[in-house]
């Protein structure tokens, strides 16, 4: 962002992004906690939208707030590669498959509501999501269109956790659901709006 | 696999609310060090 922006804007943008955070992060709606897996999403979800709340504040554009954080996510996985869940892990897939019969009983408004798709060959499991705890957060904020954003930085999980990753739609580009089919090793093929690759 | 009916054990727990508010409460000190990181990314 220095590099970018100079060093004075981003002086004075960090102290209100964390200011932004700390007044999102105070009205999360609970999904369950340590309970849910994603929560986890829901926080990392509420670290992007203050950084959007605060350069859109500055002026900058839904385009460039989105490519930098979509950079920076990169960075983060790129460091930290075992923040990418083992998804396609045998042993963890049925631990996925418990946590979507569970956020069907639809007890945390805020929580994403998702249903098992058993592998059939193609691909060794999907789960596809009727509702996003992240669309449902950032409508509440108005930053409905920096969403996409968020859905786009799937595309780096998987890379990133080889997990081989097809998905055509999304709720929040449109869609009627999100459907996330994995197969582990396979190249990653993600429809987007928002970000071209090479 | 057993299903656990979380709204069933918080209810038995007592208050909802009460749960809500501590859950964010006492992470937000783990919480608030993972976000510097990610700001420290962004801004570089």
């Amino acid at each position: 962002m220095e590099d970018k922006y100079g060093k004075k804007f981003k002086e004075d943008v960090i102290l209100e992004i964390r200011e932004e955070y700390e007044s999102i992060y105070d009205k999360l709606p609970y999904i369950g906690g340590d309970k849910n897996p994603l929560t986890s999403d829901l926080i990392g979800a509420a670290e992007n939208l203050a950084f959007y709340i605060v350069l859109k504040k500055h002026g900058k554009t839904l385009k460039e707030i989105g490519e930098l954080t979509y950079q920076a996510q990169k960075i983060l996985f790129d460091e930290h590669p075992e923040m990418v869940p083992p998804l396609t892990n045998p042993e963890f897939i049925p631990y996925i498959k418990y946590a979507a019969q569970v956020s069907k009983e639809k007890m945390f408004p805020g929580d994403w509501v998702y249903e098992f798709i058993e592998g059939n060959g193609e691909f060794d499991f999907g789960t596809y999501f009727y509702e996003c705890g992240i669309q449902k957060l950032y409508h509440k904020y108005d930053a409905d269109e920096f969403t996409p954003y968020l859905c786009a930085m799937d595309i780096l999980m998987s890379e990133c956790g080889n997990l081989g990753l097809h998905r055509t739609e999304t709720l929040a580009e449109g869609g009627n659901r999100c459907n996330f089919h994995y197969k582990a090793e396979r190249e990653t093929k993600i429809a987007n709006t928002v970000i071209k690759k090479d | 696999m057993k299903l656990i009916n979380l709204k069933s054990f918080f209810d038995s727990e007592g208050v909802l609310m009460n749960k809500e508010k501590d859950y964010y409460k006492s992470k937000r000190s783990e919480y608030l060090t993972h976000f510097i990181a990610f700001v420290n990314v962004l801004v570089c």
